[in-house]
């Protein structure tokens, strides 16, 4: 009697657990979207339109990828660009996945382009999305728009890359190996420096140019000008338009608004003191001087520190330089000659030096503080700054002292030392 | 909703209660039927949108005065 | 005669209370530091370590005194059969009320940041079944369990650590102690409440293969929760700085999110999730089986395994229903939390601390007025 009992029992309990486990295993693919139904956003761009605004979504076209073994991909465009008016982002994104059949993600987005009318009247009522919603990591890039987001979304499509959101990407991650003159900028970076008591956001700004024939064409203006140019226009990126996504300087934020663009000098200048220069390439001496060799810095270590006496706070920038030849223009340059050295070492922290000088001028006439001098002095020297805070911007960041040391050292010269020289016949 | 908990709370029961019988575990058994009741209870309470005691705000309520003088409003 | 007949070692002692401490306090609190000590939220840990160091080796040398027994046992032998069940049961409430209170906060990040169009009860019934399911199987089988997954999850999460070091910025520490001390001891009591949660140890003692050796576990498991506090606060100021982790509800998962490995390695917060379920549930399991194993004693039942399907009901609910939001958990986290356990747990040890005392001198003048007979 009991055993028959407690079989029965058992047996039940079995179908029972089974029930369970059934219930369980559906309520593990609860939020499960299949690959096949997701479509994913690779980059997001938001302008102003009238009252609301105008988010744009470049949505990767997964037709197009998944032909590219076969190599027909060509007829297809690999990305499309929607673009819907709504108050906010998520009627937005609401209103997109009603016209989209996938449902869209922003799990495999790369940037976020605001747009200029956008950052003119104030940005953030729109980034407190990105930062709220769950599917964005701060690891995303934030950029500005010259113009509208909308246009660079729809215009500027890379060569190499088949997604543009990516291109952006690999961009701001390898900017390392060229002259930077962009500054690109994560979410969470962003939102800090913007959130800061003593800093204001900056931003790379892009913009989209017309044809490669017409950038050639400016370039005759002046040889010397034209090798240092092009570096500092950043990378372009061609498109089958002929159009192509320029970095070019960046986006100065005051409080939310976009006030300014800068130009390549001044972000060089602005990353030195911010300490994120990696690798910039000046061409040294200065243009009225003609163009000697090209030195490219491969470390630089930098500190701020603020010196309060009275009434007058003065910035002491040290910039400390360890750069290599990358290139010599000037024939029978003496690299062995050790004065030589010296000669263009001074002259690279010349250049330098004027770079800083010039982000500091126009963070002073901006009255912002994009060079984040007022955290600076708010880590270093919290009771002065008490004292400044609540009028730093207006009164008293445009008569700051910046007291600027640089120090450069070539430390190689690449894989030759003297410059070819040519034998006259 | 209802429906489940009700064969929840059913499958516990004759999960456990048969092995305390069989021991004659008679305490036991009352205990079992007690928490099983209360927890019967509160769960339909839950599926059927009913009031919960809400010990959360018990505790609230006893330390609001203290929580007023350690944290600044 | 004790109920649980499975013995813990020493490690698995230390490693079940650092567990069970640990997994949800990095969760929410880190923010709430912030927001009481800004960037110098990272001084309030050794504070409350120190704290929390000072009332282990309290709560022990009670514990230590009646190695056999556990804290309802004495409890009733000290303060009499229905005041000691009285703050027994108190003890054994608080424990529920803190498990729910774990198990909400936990479904509410997996809500959030993990699978929004899954609905709640689905985590939170997962979550207690799991530790319902090890509670049953008793304290040794899940005090195994956790030696392994214990280990496994502070390796990942010093990994992921190491992985944002490049992106970290430790001028954010800058300016170092400009909180005045109060804004410090704010932030630091709720990191003591959370010690105080080891009172749940309390239960365990008689457990313990040799129970000798409880005041040992107390300077293992202070190290191990100082530092491994210490490097998640500083690692988050250091990459967010503290107005950005303020304003964050589940930082350290903002910390996994955030974190990558140039592109061999991103998008890693699915394993920290995934470790997170398992430390959580082993939390959750160690204090449903001390707060079922004291509800058992307290009705003076031979085994507590019956109560434990039927406290899971209990449990699911009180998670549900007993806060409305993320905002409420969050507050209810940084206000009437360190308050509740503090007074609670650190209320009901101290009373049995003194009245142990007390008994013992009266014990004492007994026995001298005995001998004084005696001697007449």
């Amino acid at each position: 009697m009991k055993t028959i009992f407690s079989k029965l029992r058992l047996r039940i309990l079995s179908l029972f657990l089974t029930a369970v486990v059934m219930i369980v295993g559906c309520c593990g693919c609860w939020s499960r979207v299949e690959i096949e139904r997701m479509g994913f956003i690779s980059m997001v761009g938001v302008d102003r339109s009238g009252g609301e605004l105008l988010v744009s979504f470049q949505i990767v076209n997964p037709r197009a990828l998944s032909s590219e073994g076969a190599g027909g991909g060509g007829s297809e465009p690999s990305v499309f660009v929607l673009s819907v008016k709504a108050r906010t982002i998520s009627e937005a994104m609401a209103k997109i996945n009603q016209e989209s059949p996938r449902s869209l993600h922003f799990k495999q987005l790369y940037a976020i382009v605001l747009g200029e009318d956008l950052g003119k009247q104030g940005i953030l009522p729109v980034v407190d999305y990105f930062a709220r919603y769950w599917e964005i990591r701060r690891s995303i890039w934030v950029v500005t728009a010259k113009g509208s987001a909308q246009e660079i979304l729809l215009k500027g499509a890379p060569v190499q890359e088949r997604v543009p959101g990516l291109a952006v990407r690999m961009l701001m991650e390898r900017r390392e190996r060229f002259a930077s003159t962009y500054y690109p900028v994560k979410l969470g970076n962003f939102l800090n420096s913007m959130s800061l008591e003593g800093s204001d956001a900056l931003a790379a700004a892009v913009s989209v140019r017309p044809m490669q024939e017409e950038k050639l064409g400016e370039g005759e203006e002046g040889k010397e000008e034209q090798g240092k140019k092009s570096q500092e226009q950043g990378e372009a990126i061609k498109t089958e338009e002929g159009k192509e996504i320029v970095f070019e300087g960046a986006g100065v934020f005051r409080g939310d608004k976009l006030t300014a663009y800068l130009g390549p000098h001044e972000v060089r200048g602005a990353l030195w003191v911010l300490g994120e220069n990696q690798g910039s390439a000046y061409a040294v001496p200065s243009p009225s001087k003609g163009t000697w060799a090209t030195l490219t810095t491969e470390k630089a270590s930098v500190r701020v520190s603020p010196v309060v006496d009275g009434d007058d706070i003065t910035y002491k920038v040290d910039v400390e330089d360890r750069s290599y030849i990358c290139y010599v223009v000037k024939e029978g340059l003496e690299i062995l000659n050790p004065e030589t050295l010296k000669v263009l070492e001074r002259e690279k922290e010349k250049a330098v030096k004027r770079d800083i000088e010039a982000a500091v001028r126009r963070s002073q006439e901006l009255h912002s503080d994009f060079l984040q001098l007022g955290d600076k002095l708010y880590r270093e020297h919290p009771e002065a700054w008490d004292k400044v805070k609540d009028d730093w911007r207006e009164a008293w960041l445009p008569q700051v002292k910046v007291d600027i040391n640089v120090s450069s050292k070539i430390e190689r010269t690449g894989t030759i030392d003297n410059p070819i020289s040519v034998r006259s016949p | 909703m209802v429906l489940s908990v009700l064969l929840l709370g059913m499958g516990t029961a004759y999960y456990e209660a048969p092995r305390l019988l069989q021991k004659q575990m008679k305490r036991e058994l009352i205990a079992f039927s007690a928490f099983l009741l209360i927890g019967m209870a509160l769960a339909l309470a839950l599926a059927l949108d009913w009031p919960i005691p809400n010990p959360t705000r018990t505790i609230e309520f006893i330390f609001r005065p203290l929580e007023r003088v350690i944290y600044p409003q | 005669m004790s109920i649980e007949q499975g013995k813990i070692s020493k490690r698995q002692a230390i490693f079940l209370i650092s567990n069970s401490i640990l997994a949800s306090m990095i969760l929410i609190s880190p923010a709430l530091l912030t927001k009481e000590a800004g960037q110098d939220a990272w001084v309030a840990v050794p504070i409350a370590g120190v704290f929390g160091l000072l009332s282990g080796l309290l709560g022990n040398s009670l514990g230590v005194r009646f190695p056999g027994k556990n804290i309802v046992e004495y409890s009733i032998d000290l303060l009499g059969p229905w005041l000691g069940r009285a703050v027994a049961f108190l003890f054994a409430f608080l424990f529920l009320h803190t498990n729910a209170y774990v198990v909400r906060s936990f479904g509410s990040l997996l809500v959030t940041e993990a699978m929004p169009e899954t609905p709640l009860i689905v985590f939170n019934i997962l979550i207690v079944l799991i530790a319902a399911y090890g509670v049953y199987l008793g304290l040794e089988v899940f005090s195994r369990v956790n030696e392994i997954v214990f280990p496994l999850s502070i390796i990942v999460s010093m990994a992921i650590v190491a992985m944002g070091l490049p992106d970290m910025n430790f001028d954010f520490f800058k300016p170092f102690f400009s909180h005045p001390l109060p804004d410090m001891l704010r932030a630091s009591l709720l990191l003591f409440a959370f010690y105080t949660e080891a009172a749940f140890f309390l239960m365990i003692i008689p457990s313990l293969r040799r129970p000798q050796e409880a005041r040992q576990v107390v300077w293992p498991v202070v190290l191990i929760l100082t530092v491994a506090m210490l490097v998640d606060v500083g690692s988050l100021l250091a990459l967010f700085g503290h107005q950005e982790t303020t304003r964050m509800v589940f930082p350290t998962y903002e910390l996994a999110k955030a974190v990558r490995l140039g592109d061999l390695l991103e998008r890693i917060e699915s394993l920290v999730v995934g470790i997170w379920v398992g430390t959580v549930g082993l939390k959750v399991a160690a204090f449903y089986y001390v707060s079922v194993l004291a509800f058992a004693q307290i009705f003076n039942l031979k085994d507590y395994r019956p109560l434990v399907l039927p406290y899971a009901f209990i449990l699911v609910v009180l998670s549900m229903a007993n806060w409305t939001d993320t905002a409420q958990i969050t507050l209810y986290m940084s206000r009437y939390f360190p308050l509740t356990a503090l007074t609670v747990l650190g209320g009901s040890v101290m009373l049995l601390y003194l009245f142990n005392i007390f008994k013992r001198k009266a014990s004492r003048e007994v026995e001298k007025d005995e001998d004084d007979l005696q001697q007449t």
